[in-house]
């Protein structure tokens, strides 16, 4: 039987000799390389070409989501498996759309993490209970309605830093307008403030963040 | 207004915003201070008029300016969602 060629992803030396303890007792698993940084594990991935790579997120030098986007992009016969602390929405979100195989917990117990590498490797998706709960109530959640252009319009002069009666002067129409135009955004947000508005609007990549000049 | 106002850009602007349409027309103009004696939007500009037929249609009607700064006025009157001033056309 050919062995499982692993790769880990880990900033925490303690976390990496931990796996590769954990690992070395199953007969059919091979950890080829470990990396402290996203730029390392994407420049293992092309040296070793492993079956699969345990990816940490939160690492210095391309965190763990970015270096994810590129490993499957470039090397897709490779599969990645995050194996993380964090749990937030837009973490789970964020892998999974940069072409994560599976999502599992630093709290998985041994023998759930080994049966998930294997599956990972042969292209199955794992996700921790948890997570699994997570997008699918996401999915489940009330389709978001979406911004009339204006309303993007506005809260990209928000996003600049611009008051109401900037706004008001650049489109050339009311402040009482401007203020209409706001509130139905917030509304749309489920935010009520102009912050927190603009913040989920980036979040979800309705506006984007204003270039520097 | 333009002559009035001695304003060199003039806009109107319709917006139906979720149950409500805003109409605003924006100066550059001179402006003025909308409190002033004899200038007020209830007074010497025959907005008391306009306001009152506003107001007969459940709408709103202000102004806003200041010397220098142009003059913008609004009027906002409800559509109802599905009626036949509702932009999206049938009901919901």
């Amino acid at each position: 039987m050919s062995r499982l060629r692993i790769l880990l992803a880990d900033d925490h030396p303690v976390v990496r000799d931990g796996l590769r303890g954990m690992l070395a007792g199953e007969p059919d698993f091979e950890v080829v390389g470990e990396a402290a940084s996203g730029v390392e594990a994407v420049r293992l991935t092309e040296r070793e070409r492993p079956d699969v790579v345990l990816m940490d997120l939160q690492m210095p030098e391309m965190d763990g989501a970015t270096a994810t986007a590129e490993i499957a992009a470039r090397f897709p016969e490779t599969r990645v498996l995050v194996l993380t602390t964090y749990d937030a929405d837009a973490d789970i979100l964020r892998a999974v759309e940069a072409g994560a195989t599976g999502y599992l917990l630093k709290d998985t117990p041994r023998e759930r993490l080994y049966p998930a590498i294997r599956a990972a490797a042969r292209g199955e998706t794992v996700l921790a209970p948890t997570v699994a709960t997570r997008l699918v109530s996401r999915m489940r959640g009330p389709a978001e309605e979406a911004l009339t252009g204006r309303e993007v319009e506005v809260l990209e002069l928000v996003a600049r830093g611009s008051s109401n009666a900037d706004i008001a002067a650049t489109l050339f129409i009311s402040e009482a307008t401007v203020k209409t135009h706001l509130l139905h955004a917030f509304a749309k947000l489920g935010v009520d403030d102009r912050t927190a508005a603009v913040v989920v609007a980036l979040e979800r990549g309705i506006i984007a963040l204003p270039r520097r000049r | 207004m333009t002559r009035h106002a001695n304003a060199g850009r003039v806009a109107v602007t319709l917006s139906y915003m979720d149950g409500e349409a805003a109409l605003d027309v924006r100066d550059d103009g001179a402006g003025f201070a909308p409190t002033a004696d004899g200038h007020g939007p209830n007074g010497g500009l025959g907005l008391r008029g306009m306001r009152e037929r506003v107001e007969a249609l459940g709408g709103r009607l202000a102004v806003e300016s200041a010397p220098g700064r142009g003059t913008t006025i609004v009027v906002t009157v409800p559509v109802p969602r599905g009626g036949p001033g509702d932009p999206e056309g049938v009901p919901r």
